[in-house]
């Protein structure tokens, strides 16, 4: 059965951020849900795990009805989901975050464990069990009892996904896992979600900008642009996609001036180009100067107008990075006329927004992604061992000497 | 007829009640935060009403134990005693009196309170420590008020008699026509400077989104004192205003007050200012018809099963907007 | 964690047993000879109503504490259990034949007082609770403050002639401002000995810990930080939330039972007692210990309940008589409450965690991080046996 949308569509205040959107997530696929920012992408899956009810259309998973539940009972059927800004519980260890998604398969009760029942210490003994393997599995187990928020950034999405497998779930909806990752941590995330599909028979579904994460793994795709669906089919199919390039690149003259800018700088010595350990979503501002020095002075000043005219377009439409259009401040009378103001213009090319330019994974796979051969470069980068922080999930990170660094 | 009489009088108390409510839903929409000591700082401000009231009509016995008569005769009497036999003008000059202090009292109350919590905390505190404060505010201003005034009831002087002649409705009173004069006069002033001013856009920009208010050069400490004491001001407006129809003063007349502005505002929409009006009208005349049966004295529990229906029922209140967090 | 200990739960358990029938040993001794080492009522009462005023303050830490809301009304749920206890305890003494209070028939009339105000107050904490808490925190302290202030209002003038509604009669039999004192005015039969107070204190604290370090409490722990993420991973945030306030408002219900039929106790219950400054004190108890912390809510409930008695005894005191002849508004206790106000906020800009934060008095530290204190349950029952 898998995971059915049927015309779903979710507006917030006057804006539509998803507008009749319709695909089937079939079992053990791995499925991708792509599109520029503010496509709605991130929307579709609150939409999916009941954080925001569709206007209309119907959402289905395995033939239960999710609109009806609530995102606790979404969790409990089967969708497990990760976060675009990670969303772990900073104040429970490692271990803890694991066990706190078991709450809805325990079959002792809060009676059982006042009293102390033995079917409490059952319980407890099961969890610990699943958690400890998780963690293994995940390469996260010498870490089990300290803060997350004491884990490098990598660390801490894969701790997110663990934590989601904890709920021993059909379907994995992954937000841009390979946000804030540098080339060979994306390749070990390939290979992880295909890993993960294989050992756990869980289909996944996968939001992401980083085209070499998309392109390499994804076997089917599913492309959003304001809200609406414009493609669908295979990563080849897609590639070729005239209306996906349009949406990618936008039509506007800027573009190629753009786009030379953003190659240029994506030069070959980027992998090595760690993102800083915390948060390298939010943390765009350390990442860039590292690569702005790597710029002639003429090729500086260029990518500098531009982002300084992206970003001039940004704030006139303060929502038109990924999914703000979210925010339900837009409600707010005060926001009102600002939100209007997103409708009309298409956002800047994708590549140029101030959010993702300056991340140096998305603009390296942006390079592989389109055009090239998406799998060469990632031998390459295997064969001369560039990828050392691939913490490669199971079969890859078990036996990698450096995987701890910085742990 | 009975029932359009106590509309009436609905609307005046409600007019009151929304002045008051304007102060939580204005600090509400720019702090998030239910700001507890604005109960308490209507309260004092009903108390500097009756000091600078009784001071300027030169008659201290509503103030006996407060302020001393001599003082009261050496300090005063020459600056306003122009004032005496005014018993209007000594209101007016009064109530702009309290509203200054209570302007004084609500920016002292944000510094001392939730300015050095702000942009600090860590995970789940950072909800419930400006609440903590916020109440340790409520109570300090309370039991302050105890110490300093006693929990007597003080009689406000009644400057205001007589009544006004009011086509359709008959007689009222003169500070009930006052009342609702003066509140329409500000709610309208208000609305124009939330819609009109600098300080109103600021004052939403900061609503908005606090930081991207800041980075376009909204200075934002200043805009939430300012806030704090126009909420403070109109509270303190309401508060002169319902003693002088009221004419009792005791320290726990916050909460009773404070209680019903708050369901007024949360039923009108924390946030909305013109909600809070609204919801202050509403709760008012609802109070009134309740006197007219024979359960007057549960109107506290009915304005509570209000609140309980409306938290139920449209959570976000009759003109308020549900805020989902951005995920 | 509680990783292998089900191997050896066995004579864990044993132990634990042990510990729990000494704990009620030493509890029914108090009961029996208290009286005899400790000769001052006042003094007894004083130690009694710390052991309530712990319930207390452990009952509002699991909402306020562990997940992490804001009740500010505690003090109706106490207050709905002490009237329903004050109101069956006087029934039942009157069906059971009068006559002094003895420790046999307390088994009888403890256990049903107690029952039937934690089952009201329960039952008040769910309808109070299931709206307010399906929103944002802050509803939920408005909606108890209210509670708390009807509840007070409604018996305090509930005065109805002969022709009112039944339910107006049945109040007004609860004696209005006045208090209720028993049927007849007899005063309110005092059946709770130390056994019963010192004795559940220590069984409820238990069950606080356990909650605390049960998976609940975890998940609890989860939600307070981030609802969404919480959600996510199966935890139902107004489920969790709703049943922690009923446990809190139950508990609550339980302590204020006792306080009404506390031996050495006043044997009237008075809508005074619980007013907007008894929640105060509640919260103060929790926040002043470290919200979260159980061994620092104990500990807060001790120090307020003590701080409060000490109070008095100065404002008894004929020096300060004096003073306050000469100084009409010299309120000692407004003064109390101004000096714990200012402490509160003085705390929260400086140590917004308490006293304790989350960390327990007795608990072995893990990995060098407080706060979130990981399961240590055989430390908990030492923590409460000491």
């Amino acid at each position: 059965m898998g995971l059915v949308l049927e015309q779903v569509t979710k507006s917030f205040g006057g804006l539509r951020a998803v507008g009749g959107v319709s695909f089937t997530v079939g079992d053990k696929v791995i499925f991708g849900l792509i599109g520029p920012n503010g496509a709605g992408k991130t929307t579709v899956f609150n939409l999916v795990t009941g954080v925001y009810k569709p206007d209309s259309g119907a959402i289905a998973f395995g033939g239960v009805d999710l609109v009806a539940l609530k995102p606790a009972q979404i969790a409990g059927a089967g969708v497990a989901r990760t976060f675009q800004n990670i969303r772990l519980f900073g104040q429970l260890t490692v271990v803890e975050n694991l066990l706190v998604a078991c709450e809805l398969q325990k079959k002792a009760h809060l009676a059982s464990a006042v009293l102390r029942l033995p079917a409490h210490y059952e319980d407890e003994r099961a969890m610990h069990e699943r958690a400890t393997e998780l963690l293994r599995i995940f390469d996260l187990h010498e870490m089990a009892d300290e803060a997350p928020t004491s884990l490098p950034y990598g660390d801490q999405r894969r701790l997110e996904i663990a934590r989601a497998m904890m709920l021993g779930p059909s379907i994995l909806l992954l937000d841009e896992p390979a946000a804030g990752m540098n080339y060979g941590e994306a390749e070990g995330l390939k290979t992880q979600i295909r890993w993960l599909r294989d050992t756990f028979g869980v289909a996944i579904v996968l939001v992401e900008h980083n085209m070499q994460v998309v392109m390499g793994v994804c076997e089917e795709l599913h492309v959003l642009d304001h809200g609406e669906t414009i493609a669908h089919g295979t990563p080849d199919e897609i590639r070729k996609h005239p209306k996906v390039l349009a949406a990618y690149l936008g039509e506007d003259e800027e573009a190629p001036s753009v786009r030379a800018a953003v190659e240029e700088a994506s030069n070959p010595a980027l992998p090595d180009v760690e993102p800083s350990p915390r948060a390298a979503g939010e943390a765009d501002a350390a990442t860039a100067p590292p690569r702005a020095e790597k710029l002639s002075e003429p090729e500086l000043a260029d990518l500098s107008r531009e982002l300084t005219r992206s970003l001039e377009r940004g704030l006139a439409a303060p929502d038109a990075d990924d999914e703000g259009l979210a925010e339900p401040g837009a409600k707010e009378p005060a926001a009102v006329e600002a939100v209007e103001v997103v409708t009309a213009p298409p956002a800047p090319p994708a590549r140029v927004d101030p959010e993702v330019a300056p991340s140096a994974p998305d603009v390296s796979a942006l390079d592989g992604g389109w055009g090239s051969e998406p799998e060469a470069p990632a031998r390459d980068a295997h064969a001369n061992g560039v990828d050392k922080g691939s913490n490669g999930v199971g079969p890859h990170g078990d036996d990698d000497p450096h995987k701890k660094e910085g742990g | 007829m009975n029932i359009l009489e106590a509309v009436f009088t609905g609307i005046t108390q409600g007019a009151m009640i929304a002045l008051v409510a304007l102060g939580y839903t204005m600090v509400y929409g720019v702090l998030k935060l239910i700001n507890f000591a604005h109960s308490e700082v209507f309260m004092m401000a009903a108390y500097f009403g009756l000091v600078f009231l009784s001071l300027l009509i030169g008659d201290v016995s509503a103030v006996n134990g407060i302020v001393s008569p001599e003082a009261a005769s050496s300090t005063f009497a020459g600056v306003f005693g122009a004032l005496r036999g005014h018993p209007l003008a000594a209101a007016a000059a009064a109530t702009v009196l309290a509203m200054l202090a209570a302007s004084a009292l609500g920016i002292g109350v944000e510094r001392v309170a939730y300015k050095p919590l702000r942009g600090r905390g860590k995970g789940a505190l950072v909800r419930v420590t400006p609440l903590v404060t916020a109440l340790g505010m409520s109570v300090l201003l309370q039991n302050l008020a105890q110490l300093l005034f006693t929990a007597r009831f003080r009689p406000y002087p009644q400057v205001l008699s007589g009544e006004v002649q009011v086509p359709g409705l008959g007689a009222i009173t003169s500070s009930r026509a006052l009342i609702l004069g003066a509140s329409i006069i500000v709610m309208i002033g208000l609305e124009l400077i939330v819609k009109r001013t600098w300080f109103g856009k600021a004052m939403r920009a900061l609503s908005a989104n606090e930081e991207a208010a800041r980075l376009m050069g909204v200075r934002t400490s200043r805009v939430i004192s300012m806030t704090f004491a126009l909420g403070s001001s109109l509270a303190a407006l309401g508060a002169v205003l319902f003693c002088l129809d009221q004419s009792q003063v005791y320290p726990t007349m916050g909460v009773v007050i404070g209680t019903r502005a708050f369901v007024a505002a949360v039923l009108g929409g924390i946030g909305s200012i013109t909600g809070a009006m609204l919801g202050g009208l509403l709760i008012g005349i609802i109070g009134e018809l309740v006197k007219l049966t024979d359960y007057s004295g549960g109107v506290d529990v009915l304005v509570f099963l209000v609140l309980i229906l409306v938290l139920l029922v449209r959570p976000a209140g009759l003109l308020g907007s549900t805020r989902t967090e951005k995920v | 964690m509680a990783r292998g200990q089900a191997g050896k739960s066995g004579g864990l358990r044993w132990s634990r047993l042990a510990v729990g029938a000494g704990v009620l040993g030493v509890a029914l001794l108090c009961d029996l000879y208290l009286a005899d080492f400790v000769h001052d009522s006042s003094i007894r009462q004083l130690f009694m109503l710390a052991a309530c005023n712990v319930l207390v303050a452990s009952s509002l830490n699991v909402i306020n504490g562990m997940a992490g809301q804001f009740s500010i009304g505690h003090a109706g749920f106490v207050g709905l259990g002490g009237y329903t206890s004050a109101v069956i305890a006087s029934n039942l003494h009157e069906m059971l034949g009068g006559g002094e209070p003895t420790f046999a028939r307390s088994f009888i009339v403890v256990p049903v007082c107690l029952l039937a105000s934690a089952t009201l107050a329960g039952i008040f904490g769910f309808l109070v609770g299931l709206p307010s808490l399906r929103l944002r925190g802050d509803y939920l302290a408005i909606v108890t403050l209210g509670f708390a202030e009807i509840f007070r209002l409604v018996i305090a003038t509930a005065q109805a002639g002969e022709d009112g509604s039944p339910i107006a009669r049945a109040l007004s039999r609860l004696g209005g401002q006045n208090g209720y004192m028993g049927i007849d005015n007899q005063g309110i039969p005092l059946y709770a000995g130390p056994f019963w107070v010192f004795g559940l204190a220590f069984v409820l604290g238990v069950v606080a810990w356990r909650i605390k370090f049960s998976g609940w409490g975890r998940a609890l722990r989860a939600l307070r930080e981030d609802e969404i993420a919480a959600a996510a991973v199966g935890v139902d945030p107004t489920r969790y939330k709703v049943t922690s306030f009923v446990i809190a408002a139950v508990g609550a219900g339980v302590a204020g039972g006792l306080m009404a039929i506390m031996r050495d106790g006043t044997p009237i219950v008075n809508p005074d007692n619980y007013n907007f400054q008894a929640s105060f004190d509640a919260i103060t108890m929790v926040i002043l210990g470290g919200s979260g912390s159980v061994t620092g809510a104990a500990i807060g409930g001790v120090f307020i309940t003590f701080s409060i008695k000490a109070i008095e005894q100065v404002q008894a005191t004929s020096a300060v008589q004096a003073l306050r002849r000469e100084f009409e508004s010299l309120d000692l206790n407004a003064l109390r409450m101004i000096v714990y106000a200012l402490v509160l906020v003085l705390l929260m800009v400086v140590r917004p965690e308490g006293l304790l934060g989350e960390r327990e008095l007795f608990q072995k530290r893990r990995g060098g991080r407080g706060g979130s204190g990981p399961d240590a349950p055989r430390a908990g029952a030492k923590a409460e046996a000491a």
